[in-house]
């Protein structure tokens, strides 16, 4: 744990007199940190009209019914089943993320380079989940104009959400792409620092946080 | 900023990601296995949701404290970045519980004959509007 957080009194004033970050973050870090701050206000706010127009309906899908298929076992029963596996494929994705930004700091090349590489491969797997369960459910008369678990709304909701943070993590696979191609030629190592690895890392946390919640929304209340 | 690390502080973070895997891992299959063993449970009427409800929305809470403070690292920044982040957060309370009230109650005016067709019908009968007075759910108001 850094030390500076336990310092208390003068030592915070002493941050604020100048000649220095207070944050003792860089200024892209830090921008990073506010552009996901407001994303995470957009995905609250498309979560949270989910929540009114929820409570607004007098009935709703049950996501045990609506969720309860697997690619390869076509015709069986595995309620969320297929959505768990999808969940720890983000979540390690992002722990493959992590590992590259820890070795970065240890200016470890073939390390980021392994660790980012796992990271986009997992990033791929879950858009081809998310590929194959869009297409299952369109396929069984979900779409944005009808469902026949409950309201149509929930469709159209379940589209525009999933499908928004899809795009994030479309966009994410996309900037992984940039930055593994960026430290595997080695412009990193001559930069002295791996920085980029951890802005980008940031932004690609937040997807696998922001899936936490939609998991929430959609498949568990 | 190059951050240089001994082997020391090296190993314990990357077991300290390796344990918030771990938990993360722990709290999804338990999530999953407490719907599905509900779903079997109260097949009939669904039991008490609001126990399980908030039994999900405590475990996402705990997930997103893995994944923000130690994946996107934020357990180990200064304090004052900490608060600039996480307070904005706090506008959400008021956001949730405003617009689920809100639906609620969409829903309650459904119940009751739908207040909002009626009022929104209104300009169309307009002739008619005024010999109806009894229409207005609050008499008092003429």
């Amino acid at each position: 744990m850094a030390t500076e957080t336990l310092t208390v009194g003068t030592s915070v004033q002493e941050d604020w007199k100048g000649g220095k970050s207070p944050f003792s973050v860089s200024y892209g870090k830090l921008m990073m940190w506010y552009f996901l701050v407001s994303d995470a206000f957009t995905f609250s706010a498309l979560l949270i009209s989910y929540g009114t127009i929820r409570f607004s309906s007098a009935t709703w899908a049950d996501p045990n019914k609506v969720f309860n298929s697997m690619p390869f076992l076509e015709g069986m029963d595995i309620p969320l089943g297929f959505v768990s596996i999808m969940t720890f494929i983000l979540i390690l994705s992002s722990v493959f993320v992590v590992r590259a930004v820890q070795e970065g700091h240890r200016m470890n090349q073939a390390g980021v380079v392994k660790w980012m590489f796992l990271g986009i491969l997992g990033g791929a797997a879950f858009l081809g989940c998310q590929a194959w369960e869009w297409t299952h459910l369109i396929n069984h008369g979900t779409t944005l104009f009808q469902n026949p678990h409950g309201p149509p709304a929930f469709g159209q909701l379940f589209f525009l959400i999933t499908g928004f943070h899809g795009f994030h993590v479309f966009s994410g696979v996309l900037i992984n792409v940039i930055i593994f191609v960026q430290a595997a030629r080695g412009v990193y190592q001559r930069r002295g620092h791996y920085e980029m690895v951890e802005k980008v890392g940031l932004y690609w946390h937040f997807v696998d946080l922001v899936w936490v919640f939609v998991f929430l929304a959609f498949y568990l209340l | 900023m190059a951050h240089t690390y001994d082997m020391e502080t090296y190993k314990s973070q990357v077991s300290a990601v390796y344990r918030a895997t771990v938990w993360l891992t722990i709290i999804t299959i338990v999530e999953v296995a407490a719907a599905l063993v509900w779903m079997n449970i109260f097949a009939e009427d669904g039991g008490p949701r609001m126990l399980l409800n908030s039994f999900f929305i405590v475990a996402s809470l705990l997930k997103a404290y893995f994944i923000v403070g130690e994946f996107m690292h934020i357990r180990y920044e200064t304090r004052a970045l900490t608060i600039t982040i996480l307070a904005p957060t706090a506008f959400l309370i008021w956001f949730i519980i405003a617009f689920l009230w809100e639906g609620a109650e969409w829903l309650n005016n459904k119940d009751e004959g739908n207040i909002i067709q009626i009022e929104n019908k209104a300009p169309a009968h307009h002739p008619a509007h005024d010999d109806h007075g009894h229409d207005h759910k609050d008499g008092s108001q003429h």
